[in-house]
């Protein structure tokens, strides 16, 4: 049965090929978009789980970028029972680098910069998320004036090597140290000395953008009890541990994933009517052939499972292809994004099976039109 | 040509036809194809159903190979009723214990001969079994050198030969033949008939045939003469 199904796909090549081209595209869109929302997921993960400690930001700000708070804070939560660290940061966004806008050279290229106060980061473990990723050359030191970290990406997509000059904002660094965290987000800043970030940013003296702290006890519990007692030191800051920001990111997310959602539901109606023309033409120039088989004694359930057998082999080799397409379509949007996408395992044994599925469901009516033939009628069609 | 009694079934007839009546609808009119045809036919018979076009034989023949179902009238087999049987029962009926040749051939133009003489069998997977039985009744029919060939690459002899073939892969009890000569030269057609005998006498098939070639019946045949849709009375 199997090899007369597939003689019938293919007696007629350029339909069939036409339908599995229109289905690979619908099953390979759908897994690339997917791909690229894991990617990005996987990216967001990776980032905040680098985070040890706490961010406190002001109330309702969205980003570190957007925020002020009291530097007296600094020695106000360095004061709490538990807490190792607690160093200001100044957040900014870049305009220019290097005399242009980073964003000529596309929109994931935004580039931030961060000033911090290197004698106060050094109470966090390892010198905190950049000075443990340093690569080459040093973190920020006291009595740094115009010293700069940037990325490793940067340093690529900029040419700057240790001890060159860099533009920021109009003001000159130079490059002291270069550091690398394989995450798209943090792999977008610059870090320079907090005076020098109070300048670019025109802020007042008396406030930060946030405060970086860590507890000396690392565990969930305890990080999350430290937010909790700094939160109750004002009624304008927020304390931000890396569980509430991947919390916030996910949600972000999880409205890409229900856009997801209604794109897979969009694609399988779309997939199904595929199936279900290209059955029914099948159908309808092969109506004498079904009447011959029922008169030589097949049953309405053979006759069916003749037709359920093609189109969900049509679905099936669709779900093949929408695999490779789809993975060598995130394979090659990987080479222009910042992160990788990601093409899971499940999500390929998913496309196959979705693949048979809209196969199956499109030929479920040809097949019933096909099975409900008339033998003696159908062989005078001619 | 020797015309007998429509009833010649002996006493305990292979196939009994009685009151068969089919009527369709043609437009806004109403057509009655069959009249109430009677018809007995004893097992390892061959049995000639002759008549102009339009009298109704190509619509008994399906009638009484299970293919159609009639208006009225009662059809048995050996003795069961045919017509009390579900389509399904009706489709394992024709696939078990009849075999069907048709004038226009009515092979599977995507199959092979090979594998249009198998194609009964592929829905129960006795196919793959039957394929050296399906080769050797090709090659007995005088198609040795064909079993591959798709029927666009074949005369309407070998279609015609391929057809006869497919109607016995399944070692049917009867063969029904619908104009089997009609699309065929005289010649050709005079060598279906000959084979389709020669089933007949060994291994003693039944065998109904339609036909207005009437150049092909031969003296102690038994022939049914249908007009306007009833069997003509004996002369």
């Amino acid at each position: 049965m199997l090899r007369f199904a597939l003689g019938n796909l293919f007696a007629k090549r350029i339909r069939t090929i036409l339908s599995l081209v229109l289905l690979t595209m619908v099953l390979g869109g759908t897994i690339g978009l997917i791909s690229l929302s894991s990617g990005m997921r996987g990216s967001v993960s990776t980032t905040f789980m680098r985070l040890d400690g706490i961010v406190v930001i002001a109330k309702g700000s969205a980003d570190p970028l957007f925020s002020t708070v009291r530097s007296s804070l600094v020695a106000e939560i360095r004061g709490i029972e538990g807490i190792s660290a607690s160093t200001p940061e100044i957040w900014g966004l870049v305009v220019l680098l290097e005399g242009r806008s980073p964003l000529t050279k596309g929109w994931f290229s935004a580039v931030g910069y961060g000033g911090f106060d290197p004698e106060t980061m050094k109470q966090a473990r390892g010198g905190g998320l950049y000075g443990k990723a340093i690569v080459e050359g040093r973190f920020l030191a006291e009595g740094d004036a115009d010293a700069a970290v940037i990325s490793r990406k940067l340093a690529y997509e900029y040419k700057k090597g240790i001890g060159d000059a860099i533009a920021v904002n109009g003001m000159r660094f130079s490059v002291v140290g270069i550091y690398h965290t394989g995450s798209m987000f943090l792999d977008q800043s610059i870090i320079v000395p907090l005076a020098k970030a109070r300048e670019m940013h025109q802020m007042r003296e008396g406030t930060v953008s946030t405060v970086y702290v860590e507890t000396e006890d690392a565990s969930e519990g305890s990080v999350r009890a430290a937010a909790a007692r700094i939160a109750a030191l004002s009624p304008d800051i927020e304390a931000k541990t890396k569980y509430d920001w991947h919390k916030e990111f996910s949600a972000v997310l999880g409205n890409l994933d229900a856009f997801f959602t209604a794109q897979s539901a969009y694609v399988a109606v779309l997939g199904i009517i595929i199936v279900l023309l290209t059955m029914s033409m099948s159908v309808m120039e092969r109506k004498r052939e079904f009447g011959i088989l029922k008169a030589v004694g097949w049953t309405r359930s053979d006759v069916m499972r003749l037709v359920l057998l093609e189109s969900a082999f049509l679905g099936a080799c669709a779900g093949v292809l929408g695999c490779a397409a789809g993975a060598a379509s995130a394979r090659l949007l990987g080479e222009f994004l910042p992160f990788k996408p990601l093409v899971a395992p499940w999500l390929v044994s998913l496309t196959f099976f979705i693949g048979v599925f809209l196969g199956v469901c499109g030929g479920i009516y040809p097949a019933f039109k096909a099975a409900s033939l008339d033998p003696v009628e159908a062989m005078r069609t001619e | 040509m020797n015309p007998e009694s429509n009833q010649a079934g002996g006493a305990n007839p292979m196939l009994s036809a009685r009151g068969i009546e089919k009527t369709y609808k043609k437009g806004s009119n109403q057509v009655r194809s069959l009249r109430g045809v009677d018809l007995d036919v004893a097992r390892g018979e061959l049995l000639y159903i002759v008549g102009p076009s339009g009298s109704g034989k190509s619509t008994l023949l399906g009638i009484l190979g299970a293919l159609d179902r009639p208006t009225a009238g009662t059809l048995l087999l050996d003795g069961r009723d045919v017509f009390d049987r579900t389509d399904r029962e009706l489709a394992l009926l024709r696939r078990r214990k009849f075999g069907f040749v048709f004038q226009a051939f009515n092979l599977i133009p995507t199959l092979t001969a090979v594998g249009n003489v198998l194609s009964p069998l592929i829905p129960d997977g006795s196919a793959r079994k039957a394929e050296a039985e399906a080769r050797d009744l090709l090659a007995r029919l005088g198609l040795a050198g064909r079993l591959d060939h798709k029927p666009f690459e074949l005369s309407g002899g070998e279609q015609q030969r391929v057809a006869l073939a497919r109607a016995l892969i399944g070692k049917p009890e009867i063969l029904f033949a619908d104009e089997p000569t009609g699309e065929l030269d005289s010649e050709k057609g005079g060598e279906i008939i000959d084979m389709i005998r020669a089933l007949n006498r060994d291994p003693g098939v039944t065998v109904l045939i339609v036909t207005h070639a009437l150049q092909h019946i031969r003296s102690g045949d038994r022939v049914q003469r249908l007009k306007d849709g009833m069997f003509e009375k004996e002369a």
